[in-house]
């Protein structure tokens, strides 16, 4: 079967005033999605040198709307790799690398969507995401982690028009990257 | 309509290869991805597969962190933590020569945001070096990501052996970007 690839949009982050990063209007023309994403945070002031990649789709910030689980390694092997469960108000996957203590390391993501201008069921897709930081002591104390097989389910059924990245505590960083791919089959 | 993913290059192994390198990349697209099949000429289950970004092997800049599954180990899985920093990791795995005749390994590779200047560049990677018989202890699954400390943009990319033997000719590579 052919595979057509299309670049729907992309955002690269300038300045530091950049919280959340949307793609909106999405068109319904292909039959799944793509993000690549690469991305930092201007965090200095948090606790430690990662924060948390948070998806919202159309907007919605429902609480128990969204689950998701994942087989996350982490750098010092603790706890084992589990998969998580329970209901949330967000897909919130720990990848971001911050700048806190001078931490240089961005974090990456693939994320993929398919079916999503299905308006007729749950949405489900996949993802793999990662971040290994510059600072020993991260990789000692396990919060490096990659994360190679991840799942997610968003509830409702409607089509989806909108999603939205964003970490928890602060900016993106100048020079994020964030690509949105179309994929239609044929 | 911008094509989003695109082949940039592409060939087979041929005449006793060590290394496939990437020169002189284009830096109008925004993600690498490599799609390999490969055998190692070596006498063994498993052959290391190296990437070296802008072909360096020196100054301590990769590290590795993913998971592997050995066809001894019953499925459990281990941890692969190469926190060095070193010079020339073992980023994946091929299938030596001593498998199955005929069985290539499967490999893939992305490199997001490879052209940046603002930060360092992380690859995630998997690789499936199988041994199709059955016997073979060594054979492994991999997912292992890798971060390239060092922000200057990737203009050219080897994969090889580090130095064990070449790539078995009919193997094949692809170097393709996503726009």
């Amino acid at each position: 079967m052919a595979e057509a690839t299309e670049l729907i949009a992309e955002q690269v982050v300038s300045g530091s005033s950049t919280n959340q990063i949307t793609f909106s209007s999405i068109p319904q023309t292909h039959d799944d999605l793509k993000f690549i994403m690469q991305y930092m945070s201007t965090d200095t002031s948090g606790s430690w040198e990662f924060d948390y990649l948070t998806t919202h789709i159309n907007g919605d910030t429902t609480n128990d709307y969204y689950q998701q689980g994942f087989m996350r390694i982490r750098s010092n092997n603790s706890p084992l790799p589990k998969m998580q469960t329970g209901f949330q108000s967000r897909i919130s996957y720990d990848s971001i690398g911050t700048s806190l203590n001078g931490q240089t390391n961005p974090g990456i993501c693939e994320f993929n969507i398919p079916r999503y201008s299905d308006s007729g069921r749950m949405k489900e897709g996949t993802a793999r995401f990662a971040w290994l930081s510059s600072t020993a002591s991260d990789w000692t104390n396990g919060y490096c982690l990659t994360a190679p097989i991840a799942f997610w389910v968003y509830t409702p059924t409607g089509a989806i028009t909108s999603i939205s990245f964003k970490g928890l505590a602060a900016n993106w960083k100048a020079g994020s990257k964030f690509s949105l791919y179309g994929i239609s089959n044929s | 309509m911008t094509i989003g993913f695109q082949v940039l290059a592409k060939g087979t192994f041929t005449g006793n290869q060590a290394a496939v390198v990437f020169t002189n990349i284009d830096q109008s697209y925004s993600h690498l991805q490599f799609e390999i099949t490969a055998r190692g000429s070596a006498a063994q289950t498993r052959v290391n597969l190296h990437m070296n970004m802008n072909q360096v092997t020196t100054g301590g800049k990769y590290k590795l962190l993913g998971t592997q599954v050995a066809s001894s180990s019953s499925g459990t899985a281990s941890i692969v933590n190469d926190s060095g920093p070193t010079n020339d990791p073992a980023f994946l795995h091929i299938c030596g020569n001593t498998v199955q005749a005929n069985q290539l390994t499967a490999v893939e590779a992305l490199i997001p945001n490879y052209s940046s200047t603002s930060f360092t560049k992380v690859a995630f990677g998997k690789s499936n070096a199988c041994d199709q018989s059955g016997s073979g202890a060594n054979a492994k699954r991999r997912y292992v990501d890798m971060v390239y400390e060092d922000t200057a943009a990737i203009t050219s990319i080897s994969w090889n052996t580090g130095g064990t033997g070449y790539f078995i000719d009919g193997g094949s590579y692809i170097m393709g970007a996503w726009k």
